[in-house]
């Protein structure tokens, strides 16, 4: 104990050298998490549910004395080798004195330290025996987050009124409500509700109101043996995400720690995104070493169905898009029935630990895979079950992690890697993935090219170079084979993708950024002098600049430019570039925030498309295409109103160069410019 | 049918047969440039300036494992005075009984001062394939080092600065290239090295590699290149005067190709 508090001392004084890190800085949380994600992600990706919980701890910090590793793993910016060493500090020098102790944890740098203080403390465990439910109301966070959007000019979905032809039943009106109650970490409700553009509201197959609802009440922490239990929606992560992985994806990034993932296990579901979540109740039980989480969920997705000649159903199509706007979408909304039951055990003895999951799927009908060739092992049948192996273990400077996975009456899938701190400034990640082509799953997310678990191989690697606190180096490749047929190839193929990018940083002033990009895939070339499909490669290549300053508390900058260069042998080339100036302004003693972007982009058709991060209202930010030529600007602003209820409001423009229409099918616009507005409310108390 | 199929493999490798590169360069990343060992023969020549002792080496590559190509190569190293070192060198690549890329090796490096050192090297290459065809020519490589301080060596290397050719009906060609790189200590045991190469042929090519010392004695490596892009792996361990050291290239079509090197000093 003498000891400890020596330490204490010791870290105190050497943290008077360190710039204060207020809790109440501004950090832009989504933008943080957007570093982490890969671009090719859809437009409209949710983050909301990582947001939600780490504005969660940004007000009721988490208590690092009593934090679990899958807490820990809430705060996704922390390698699971860093989560490892901060949970390994705690266990041999005993519990938090202070969260200056941080700074004696080998594995955490300067800057992660930072970070986590915005969102840990240290402080008595709060007790259940001492809570009384009028407390709990009195005492919760509890918030109210009103959304309203569309897109202001009307799109040829809206203006059919022929009844026999596919168009949009509802309107373009998008709204969106949240509701939140957060005690102290240990109790959380939450509510959500939403329509989407062109979805009818209290109308159709919507009588209720909203497409979407969704909720949970999630009780932590009840006694020693009950960690956990959540009834409603919920998502659960385990191992490398070869069986389970509902929610946000981390894959190959700048940030090369993601490659090793840290399963965040039973987490309430809270995103908007209408699929890939569990609905039913599930738990997560601690018994001596072990951690049991069984799971039952009964999930009504979207899809075709028809009457099979032998009197049952057929599943021709399941649509994951959420959206249900047009009479065919109608028809599929909620016309399957799937149930999910399973269990994962996870054992940890010192810095190794094992677990085993098992998931049960099945269907109201048979799935009845596609005719193609390519599809030719994708599943097909009433049910599905998945067994599955992972482990992680931390050797003194090396994480070892993986995972093996078998789908019954199909192949198996398995992942493996190492992240090594090979020096406090050097970092290095080699992993391994082994995808069969008949590998079956449907909640399976981990590290690949692909968009699915399965017919896949490669080997990716990074590293990532801090020389000093100013100067971060991360390079990653990867080199992957595709060994069966896919979508628009017809042969076993393969590809590269080669990452590398330079970050020169003023401490909480701004940043310049060089990265460069090299992807290689294979595709269909159908030349004149053939009747089939020879196999060509198409590279793309990426380099952007940036430019980010903070000029003083009130005003800030981004600067962007891009190029694209999209290459397929023997067919096509194509260029693309984009420029874009961010001016962000705070005032009004920070009661006002607004950003604006004006942006010009060129691009030769949409293989040379350029992604850019895009802010914009809480919880919406996300990573649009930028292709043909044009103008885009938006406008974001953040009122606070009051103390307790904030206003964020944006509109963005659109005019191409050049174009008569935009867009095509239901969502054609005719003219050259497309416009959206967003109002978004919050009121917490 | 195999008289023109023999060739047109060995085509295809040339570039690989022909600028060899022993184990412990190859496991990271086929670099090698601002490093310094016997095996700098066949890479920069110099690198075996700043040697202390008489070394000799030995490496055996077998390529892609399910054909029949190998690799030997053999090195030796005899500094004349702490600023004069003398090389010798030979590497033979081909398909046993049939044919041969043979390059025999002449190095000389000299050290001017505490940081520059530079070096030649005349080389002998010999193209054969039985019953088939044969050739050769002379080359001659020049290669620079210098030491930014005691962690960071630059290096730079032009082949085949005289611009030798077989005849031109023979199907291969000696390279001609232009290199740069470094060889980075971040501390004692850890070490990071990148070179790129500019060939008029094959265009550019960059390659990166780190060496990470698990004691003073064990050593793992690990690297990539981008032309063909493939990456490397390897292992080395010292004892006492001995060093064996093992690599693999993994060339994501051609697959594995290990290799084991062995050196002595006196």
């Amino acid at each position: 104990m003498v000891f400890r508090c020596g330490i204490y001392i010791a870290l105190s004084l050497l943290c008077v050298t360190l710039p204060c890190f207020s809790q109440q800085e501004a950090v832009d949380l989504e933008e943080l998490l957007m570093e982490a994600l890969p671009e090719e992600l859809s437009e409209d990706v949710d983050m909301s549910e990582v947001i939600d919980r780490l504005l969660d701890y940004q007000k009721k910090p988490l208590n690092l004395n009593t934090a679990d590793e899958k807490q820990l793993a809430d705060l996704v910016f922390l390698s699971p080798k860093q989560i490892e060493s901060l949970l390994y500090h705690r266990m041999i020098a005993g519990e938090f004195l202070s969260i200056l102790e941080l700074q004696g944890i080998r594995d955490l740098d300067f800057q992660t330290i930072q970070l986590l203080r915005l969102f840990v403390d240290v402080k008595p465990p709060v007790l259940w025996k001492n809570l009384k439910t009028k407390d709990v109301w009195k005492e919760a966070d509890q918030m109210i987050l009103l959304r309203y959007g569309r897109m202001i000019e009307k799109q040829q979905g809206y203006m059919i009124e022929d009844e026999n032809r596919s168009r949009y039943l509802g309107d373009p009106n998008r709204y969106s409500v949240r509701y939140r109650l957060n005690y102290d970490n240990k109790i959380r409700l939450a509510l959500n509700m939403e329509k989407d553009a062109g979805e009818p509201f209290f109308q159709e197959k919507q009588r209720l109101g909203f497409d979407f609802y969704s909720g949970h009440l999630a009780v932590q922490e009840i006694n020693r043996h009950v960690k956990q239990i959540v009834v409603g929606d919920y998502a659960l992560q385990f191992g490398q995400g070869l069986i389970l992985w509902n929610g946000l994806s981390f894959g190959k990034s700048a940030w090369i720690s993601s490659a090793a993932r840290q399963g965040r296990g039973l987490v309430p579901y809270s995103s908007m995104n209408e699929s890939n979540f569990h609905r039913g109740i599930s738990g997560t039980f601690a018994l001596g070493q072990f951690e049991v989480t069984p799971f039952v969920s009964y999930n009504r997705l979207s899809g075709k169905v028809e009457p099979s000649e032998e009197g049952g159903a057929t599943i021709t199509t399941i649509n994951y898009s959420g959206l249900h706007r047009t009479p065919t979408e109608q028809s599929y909304r909620k016309a399957i029935g799937q149930l999910n039951y399973g269990t994962n055990i996870a054992y940890s003895y010192q810095r190794l630990k094992v677990g085993l999951t098992y998931l049960s799927t099945s269907f109201t009908g048979t799935v009845e895979r596609g005719t193609n060739l390519y599809q030719q092992f994708d599943f097909e049948g009433k049910s599905l079950q998945q067994l599955g192996l992972h482990y992680n273990y931390t050797y003194r400077n090396l994480y070892l992690f993986g995972e093996a996975a078998k789908s019954f009456g199909g192949g198996s899938a398995v992942n493996s890697g190492i992240l090594a701190s090979l020096h406090p400034k050097l970092s290095a990640v080699v992993h391994y993935r082994n995808y069969a082509r008949d590998y079956r799953q449907f909640y399976a997310r981990s590290l690949g090219e692909g968009s699915q678990v399965g017919n896949e191989k490669g080997v990716y690697s990074g590293l990532v170079y801090h020389p000093s606190r100013k100067i971060e180096w991360v390079a990653y490749m990867d080199v992957f084979h595709f060994p069966w047929l896919r979508y628009r190839v017809d042969a076993p193929s393969q590809g590269t993708d080669f990452l590398t990018q330079f970050t020169y940083s003023w401490y909480k002033k701004g940043a310049i950024k060089v990265r460069y990009r090299q992807r290689l895939r294979q595709e269909n070339l159908l030349p004149d002098t053939r009747h089939e499909n020879l196999l060509a490669d198409v590279v793309r290549n990426q380099l952007r600049l940036e430019f980010q300053y903070k000029w003083s508390d009130t005003w800030s900058t981004r600067s962007r430019l891009e190029g694209s260069r999209y290459d397929k042998e023997q067919e096509e080339n194509a260029r693309g570039w984009l420029i874009y100036q961010d001016v962000a302004w705070r005032g009004l003693r920070g009661k006002v925030q607004s950003n604006v972007r004006m942006a010009f982009f060129d691009t030769q058709g949409y293989n040379a498309r350029i992604y850019a991060y895009e802010s914009n209202v809480l919880y919406a930010s996300g990573f649009p295409m930028y292709y043909d030529k044009g103008i885009r600007a938006y406008w974001n602003v953040r009122w606070r109103l009051l103390r307790k209820m904030d206003l964020w409001a944006r509109y963005a423009i659109t005019k191409y160069a050049d174009k008569e229409e935009i867009g095509s099918g239901l969502d054609r616009i005719d003219g050259d410019k497309r416009s959206d507005i967003t109002i978004q409310l919050r009121w917490q108390w | 049918m195999v008289c023109r199929l023999i060739p047109s493999l060995l085509f295809a490798l040339n570039l690989h047969a022909q600028t060899f590169n022993a184990a412990p360069f190859l496991g990271m990343g086929n670099t090698g440039l601002g490093q310094t060992a016997v095996y700098s023969i066949s890479n920069n020549p110099t690198g075996i300036a700043s040697l202390d002792e008489v070394q000799v080496a030995a490496a055996y590559q077998y390529h892609f494992l399910s054909s029949e190509i190998r690799t030997q190569a053999v090195y030796f190293a005899m500094p004349l005075s702490e600023t004069h070192t003398l090389a010798l060198g030979a590497n033979n690549h081909g398909l046993q009984g049939v044919s041969s890329l043979l390059t025999l090796r002449g190095a000389y490096a000299r050290c001017f001062g505490q940081s520059f050192s530079a070096g030649i090297s005349v080389n002998y290459h010999r193209y054969y394939v039985k019953n088939y065809d044969s050739d050769h020519t002379v080359s001659l490589d020049l290669g620079f080092q210098y030491a930014i301080d005691e962690r960071l060596i630059l290096g730079a290397l032009a082949r085949n600065v005289s611009r030798a050719s077989y005849r031109d009906d023979v199907l291969q060609y000696v390279p001609t290239e232009y290199g740069m790189g470094f060889c980075y200590t971040l501390v004692e045991g850890l070490r990071i090295a990148s070179d790129v190469y500019y060939d008029p042929h094959t265009k550019f090519d960059y390659r990166g590699g780190i060496e990470y010392g698990i004691d003073s004695r064990i050593f793992l490596r690990g690297g990539a290149a981008s032309h063909p892009l493939q990456y490397f792996a390897g292992a080395g361990i010292v004892w006492k005067n001995i060093r064996a050291d093992m690599a693999s290239s993994f060339h994501p079509r051609l697959g594995t190709s290990p290799q084991l090197a062995l050196a002595y000093g006196f």
